[in-house]
């Protein structure tokens, strides 16, 4: 099989000398002869492929002004080769790193190759490769043309980014620029790299302006050249930014940014360090608030049982506002604590690491590092992703945001597992939470795969972005954060949990005049009863998931109302289990839906989302419940 | 260019930082095991992931490995003074337990061990961190 690759760079960057030493002595070196230059061809034989070279003139940019730049660019546009090998001179990168940038935009499989190290090494410099690759996101290879270095390397990495398929790379432009950019994408050709040409067309390429026909400007020219001006800028800053990360004197010892990124986003311990420190951060929101919760459930408690229920209005208070509200109030102390906790870890720069670190993995879910980023919101409350998926450039990527962002975990299920979790399971809170929110990322990769094969069809946009410094977190910002987020939860309490809490208050009292039993709940819960016999759940908790679609809370709020007290509630480990998922799942609360409905601007998804979510927890807690038993059952 | 010229660093020397790095990694292993013994499964197997950073530094071999050596035992040193504070922290609110009547926690052995750890740590946080912030980021 064979593989073309072409080399690509600045003029004097030691494109030649690779290609020399790629080729060797051992294959045939053709000259084509051009206008004034030309390009050479060559072959070599590794592991079975044949690796066809083709040596480029060199460039700065894509934007083909003079003759040599047209050579390279009509290469690279018309007769794409399988792998582009972009060489930077690593003595002087930045130029190098602007065109690498220009060529990610072109769709195709592309190598870094920061050549003559041997020179940098002897002037006292090293360069990080992880932290490249890492910003990057593509394969770096350090080569030296002199000393052979990294040849070999090079080739089989050629072969292995054969193999894996492509793996386009789109560099996030200023958010202005973007807009114009969506504006003119689709105005360009599909069999066209069409944001490469929708940059260029933006930069004034009469070349590609020309080639795409009048895409109807909407901006005069100097409109135009600002934005142009805009994106080398940000191409500049990006590489300026990269350097500084990766470059240091040999003797010059790492900064605390630079030890701390190499060990957090190191390949192997990374990810276990992220995991452990998620599990530390629950446990301490637990053990934290613990008592404090106990000292508000009891208040509450006390209040409600010295008002008592003599009569419709005492009830009323007693049991619809104290008891249904103050049931889900109790859980403020956990809420904030966890709030604090990742509000610690995002202020502190550690969060938007984990974005690189994930980002591969995202990419197999055709997601990205930045939806995660936007999904991560979705931990305080699913309405804030669906929303700021706006942000997301594609519109692919966009729509998996919003119709997966129900399964991340949102705050108000925080309460209803505080409540499972402290009746069926108390000894082991913080390993039920770890799984049910390790449950929950599942979830969503999941379901982003599914939806993906589905439902929509297109191309993804990975990540490159900004990451913010390491810095010890401000006091003052973290309480910001922790109230920003904490403050829904609490507005919710006051709004749509107690207008819930008094209608389920109103269903509970009547007809059967204070009597449970013979309440409308009751027969409503036991109508659907049957429906949820194989997952073992009772029509007290039926009820409670039916109110639940509401707002996740008010599950917290109908089990108080129904049983008196959360205090006296048993619940079989399984079936606690089995519920906890369930109602990580099921459906997403009404507020979400009108979201979905609203962003996608369709039903079809809304329904798509309700139908597909409530199957999902069906089956999922069924097999809980099964297994679980099966378990319990053999230990 | 973006880099400047060598400076020597003569605050710690090689053999130093691998009987810190060492060390770390004992106690740290040893701590995990005192915690798993105790019944403390999760809790060890943190600690188990903060002692490989450790380890790992040991296999940092490439150019500039004295750095990235120095890198795993600095992370390394935070991540064990995060848990000692996790242990503190929750051992404090506890006492908040006797409000409700309920009895605040007891420290154990693997306690102890891990709060050993975290003084370690802290002397390693401060001594690395002079020496390394000496130079200033590019
Ligand atoms: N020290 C060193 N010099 C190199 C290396 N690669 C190329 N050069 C030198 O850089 C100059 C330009 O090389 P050339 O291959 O013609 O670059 P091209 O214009 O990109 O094809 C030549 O003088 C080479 O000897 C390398 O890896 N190390
Ligand atoms: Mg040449």
């Amino acid at each position: 099989m064979t593989i073309t690759v072409g080399l690509v760079g600045n003029p004097n960057v030691g494109k030649t000398s690779l290609f020399n030493k790629l080729v060797g002595a051992r294959q045939y070196v053709a000259n084509w002869p051009g206008v004034t230059v030309s390009r050479t061809e060559g072959a070599t034989v590794r592991k079975g492929y044949t690796l066809h070279f083709v040596d480029l003139p060199g460039v700065y940019t894509l934007s083909a002004t003079s003759i040599d730049e047209k050579v390279t660019r009509d290469y690279l546009f018309f007769s794409p080769p399988n792998v582009v090998v972009v060489v930077i001179d690593s003595m002087s990168p930045e130029q190098g790193i602007y065109l690498l940038l220009e060529a990610l935009e072109l769709n195709l499989n592309v190598i870094a190759v920061f050549n003559a190290v041997d020179e940098l090494r002897k002037s006292g410099t090293v360069v990080d490769r992880s932290v490249l690759e890492t910003f990057l996101g593509i394969p770096v290879v350090l080569t030296s043309a002199h000393t052979g270095e990294g040849i070999e390397e090079l080739m089989d990495k050629i072969i292995q980014v054969f193999k894996g398929g492509d793996r386009p790379k789109v560099f996030p432009y200023p958010e202005h620029v973007e807009e114009e950019l969506k504006r003119i994408e689709p105005l360009v050709p599909k069999e066209l790299a069409q944001r490469f040409c929708a940059l260029k067309i933006i930069e004034g390429d009469k070349f590609i302006r020309e080639l795409v026909g009048n895409v109807g400007l909407s901006f005069n020219k100097e409109i135009y050249s600002a934005l142009a001006t805009d994106i080398a800028r940000a191409r500049y800053n990006f590489a300026t930014d990269l350097i500084s990360k990766a470059y240091r004197s040999s003797g010059r010892l790492l900064t605390l940014n630079e030890a701390m990124d190499h060990v957090f986003t190191h390949k192997f311990i990374g990810i276990p360090i992220f995991l452990s420190v998620m599990y530390l951060a629950f446990n301490f929101t637990f053990k934290a608030s613990e008592p404090l919760v106990k000292v508000i459930e009891t208040l509450f408690e006390k209040l409600s049982t010295l008002i008592g229920e003599e009569n419709i209005i005492v009830s009323l208070i007693s049991q619809g506002f104290i008891g249904g509200v103050g049931s889900v109030l109790a859980f403020v102390p956990s809420i904030f604590a966890l709030f604090m906790a990742l509000g610690i870890m995002e202020e502190s720069g550690y969060l938007p690491r984990i974005a690189f670190l994930v980002d591969r993995l995202m990419y197999r879910l055709r997601l990205t590092g930045r939806s995660f980023m936007t999904l991560l919101l979705g931990f305080g409350c699913n309405v804030s992703t669906v929303m700021a998926a706006r942000g997301l450039a594609d519109e692919r990527e966009r729509l998996t945001t919003i119709l997966v962002s129900p399964f991340i975990s949102c705050s108000a299920r925080l309460p209803v597992y505080l409540m499972i979790t402290a009746i069926a399971f108390p000894k082991y809170r913080a390993e039920a939470f770890f799984a049910i929110y390790a449950m929950s990322i599942l979830l969503t990769a999941f379901s982003s795969r599914v939806v993906n094969r589905v439902i929509l069809e297109g191309q993804s946009v990975p990540l490159i972005m900004e990451v913010p410094r390491y810095r010890l977190p401000k006091i003052s910002n973290v309480l910001t954060y922790t109230w920003n987020r904490g403050k829904h939860f609490l507005e919710k309490a006051s709004t749509i949990i107690l207008t819930a809490s008094v209608v389920i208050w109103v269903l509970s009292y009547f007809p059967g005049g204070g009597d449970v039993e013979k309440s409308f709940v009751a027969m409503l819960g036991r109508l659907l009863e049957p429906l949820f016999k194989p997952l073992g759940y009772s029509w007290q908790i039926v009820t409670a998931l039916i109110f639940g679609g509401v707002a996740k809370e008010v599950v917290v709020s109908t089990f108080s109302q129904l049983y008196g007290t959360l205090e006296g509630i048993k619940m079989d480990p399984v079936v606690g289990a089995s519920l906890m998922i369930f109602v990580l799942a099921y459906v997403p609360c009404l507020a979400t839906i009108a979201a979905v409905r609203s962003e996608t601007g369709s039903w079809k998804y809304a329904l798509f989302s309700v139908f597909y979510s409530f199957a999902l927890a069906y089956i999922l807690a069924l097999f809980v419940r099964l297994f679980g038993g099966f378990i319990l059952s053999v230990c | 260019m973006y880099v400047e010229g060598i400076r020597n660093w003569k605050v710690t020397t090689v053999r130093s930082v691998a009987v810190k790095q060492s060390l770390m990694m004992f106690l740290g292993f040893i701590t995990s095991i005192a915690y798993i013994n105790d019944g403390e499964f999760t809790f060890g197997l943190v600690l188990v992931v903060f002692s490989s950073v450790f380890l790992l530094g040991i296999f940092e071999r490439k150019t500039m490995s004295f750095s990235y050596k120095i890198a795993h035992l600095y992370v390394g040193s935070i991540l064990m003074m995060i848990a000692t504070g996790y242990l503190i922290l929750t051992f404090a609110f506890s006492h908040f337990n006797l409000l409700v009547g309920e009895p605040s926690l007891r420290l154990s052995i693997p306690d102890f061990l891990l709060i050993l750890t975290g003084i370690m740590s802290l002397f390693n946080v401060i001594s690395l961190k002079k020496a390394v912030t000496r130079e200033k980021t590019p």
